[in-house]
């Protein structure tokens, strides 16, 4: 038995072993309040939870960007993972929210400056795998169209639904990520020259993207800022004075993009 | 169905995360399982977690601030829950009870029940080198509502909880064992890690039905 005297409070334990979990060296007391098992040491009995959090965090970011790991190479994605982990300890139980701003860590990451594309790939992974999650709500139809007097359409607010998102990249990330979901496909070449890109996200019972126009992406921008629907077919106008305000809005109402917006509702 | 959460962080010194307790609310009130349970152990300090089932001190201190985040749970979901027993690959030098006194005085005090994960008792009696069947003489039976049984690795020096292999033979022995001693309850296969095909979780599905009707 080691001397009682050093025995820690139970919140002076934990916050010593979540910091040497998370990098820091074990203090002597610590180390001194841990029990030797056969010849292992409390730094070796340490280290067992340490990997094992290591191992954990790493698996959920192997899950969350499979398309940017097949990409670099399982072994070249462990090193920018361990990068990215190492400053990025996990801020709640549930591990869902871990590893949402990896695709910012890739844009600052200098050994994959030569690969430009990978942070909005990886943002892009991420919006459809947080889509999936996001609340089902109905989407907006032809019949409650059909409800809204003639003259309260031009202030019609719309919104993207919470499972719709927009992204928008200078590069052919839609191409990227769909050629690299599957494992199993044949690597193809695919031209940084193909972009950009402009992409609509919506989640039903699969997430499907959907790539836009100009013209529909301001629109859609513009619902999202909230404002009218008279504005929001302006903003599409304004990119393509030709542009089809029928065809954008029944594009939308088939793809279940749009709900009603707070006035509206 | 049973819900069984890993993130809660009961023994955390912490407030629990409020936000993921209203997570776990609205989950159990929309899927009304027969089982809900968490783990005895700790995982979160100073903000951080470590997404892992870390060991607690066997400790007064430590008793009530889990008999307190027990009975905070089950007010917010308005149920009783269950508490597993975690494998563990270290002992603290101040452990002021034994894992069976621990388990009961938790059940008593809070009200909980307990799930008793059969594997992780091996792992433990293993690595920390004391008789299981003592452990199960020394637990509150009546308490118990739910068994687990899972897979380990052994690293030579220690077992590792993986759920990533078959059921060890140790363990369907000391399955039977339990089963005789304590008695029949639901048991939970776990394997979440390299899961092999349906035919492999389905044979050893089989073997615990062979072990159940064995006791008759």
């Amino acid at each position: 038995m080691k001397d009682p005297g050093n025995v820690p409070s139970l919140a002076e334990l934990q916050r010593r072993m979540i910091d040497t979990i998370y990098g820091s060296a074990p203090d002597a007391v610590l180390l001194n309040s841990i029990r030797t098992r056969h010849d292992l040491t409390p730094a070796l009995l340490l280290a067992i939870y340490r990997n094992g959090t290591r191992a954990i965090l790493m698996q959920a970011l192997r899950i969350s960007y499979s398309v940017i790991e097949r990409l670099v190479g399982a072994e070249f994605f462990t090193v920018v993972a361990t990068a990215y982990l190492d400053g990025t300890p996990s801020r709640r139980g549930n591990l869902e929210p871990y590893g949402a701003d990896f695709g910012s860590f890739l844009d600052r990451y200098d050994p994959m400056a030569g690969l430009p594309y990978l942070g909005d790939v990886a943002r892009l992974e991420w919006l459809v795998s947080q889509r999936q999650r996001a609340p089902v709500v109905k989407s907006l139809d032809r019949e409650q169209l059909a409800t809204i007097p003639h003259d309260a359409f031009a202030e019609l607010q719309l919104a993207l639904t919470p499972r719709a998102a927009l992204f928008e990249s200078h590069y052919p990330v839609f191409r990227i990520w769909q050629e690299n979901r599957d494992r199993s496909r044949e690597p193809v070449l695919i031209s940084l020259e193909e972009g950009p890109d402009r992409l609509l996200i919506v989640a039903g019972d699969e997430v499907v993207v959907h790539t836009l126009s100009e013209a529909e992406y301001a629109f859609y921008a513009s619902c999202g800022r909230g404002e009218a629907l008279a504005e929001a077919f302006d903003a599409a106008l304004s990119q393509d004075s030709n542009c089809d305000l029928v065809r954008v809005l029944s594009r939308a109402l088939r793809m279940q993009a749009l709900s009603f917006g707070t006035a509206a509702s | 169905m049973s819900l069984h959460g890993v993130g809660l962080s009961l023994g955390s010194t912490e407030m629990l995360d409020p936000r993921h307790l209203a997570e776990l609310r609205r989950l159990v009130e929309r899927y009304q399982p027969w089982v809900v349970s968490e783990h005895c152990c700790w995982g979160a300090a100073g903000g951080l977690h470590s997404n892992n089932l870390l060991p607690l001190p066997r400790t007064r201190d430590a008793l009530d601030v889990l008999c307190a985040h027990v009975g905070q749970t089950q007010d917010a979901l308005g149920r009783t829950i269950a508490l597993e027993n975690v494998s563990t690959y270290l002992e603290f030098e101040h452990a002021e009870f034994t894992e069976p006194e621990f388990l009961n005085e938790l059940a008593r005090r809070s009200g909980c029940h307990l799930l008793l994960d059969i594997n992780n008792l091996y792992i433990n009696s293993v690595n920390h080198g004391f008789d299981p069947l003592d452990y199960l003489a020394g637990i509150r039976a009546d308490v118990i509502v739910e068994y687990h049984l899972a897979g380990y690795e052994n690293r030579g020096h220690t077992l590792i909880d993986t759920h990533g292999a078959p059921v060890s033979e140790p363990v369907w022995a000391l399955y039977a064992e339990t089963l005789q001693r304590i008695g029949l309850r639901p048991t939970l296969i776990e394997w979440d890690t390299d899961v092999p095909e349906l035919s492999v979780l389905l044979a050893e599905m089989k073997r615990a039905e062979q072990t159940i009707k064995a006791l008759s």
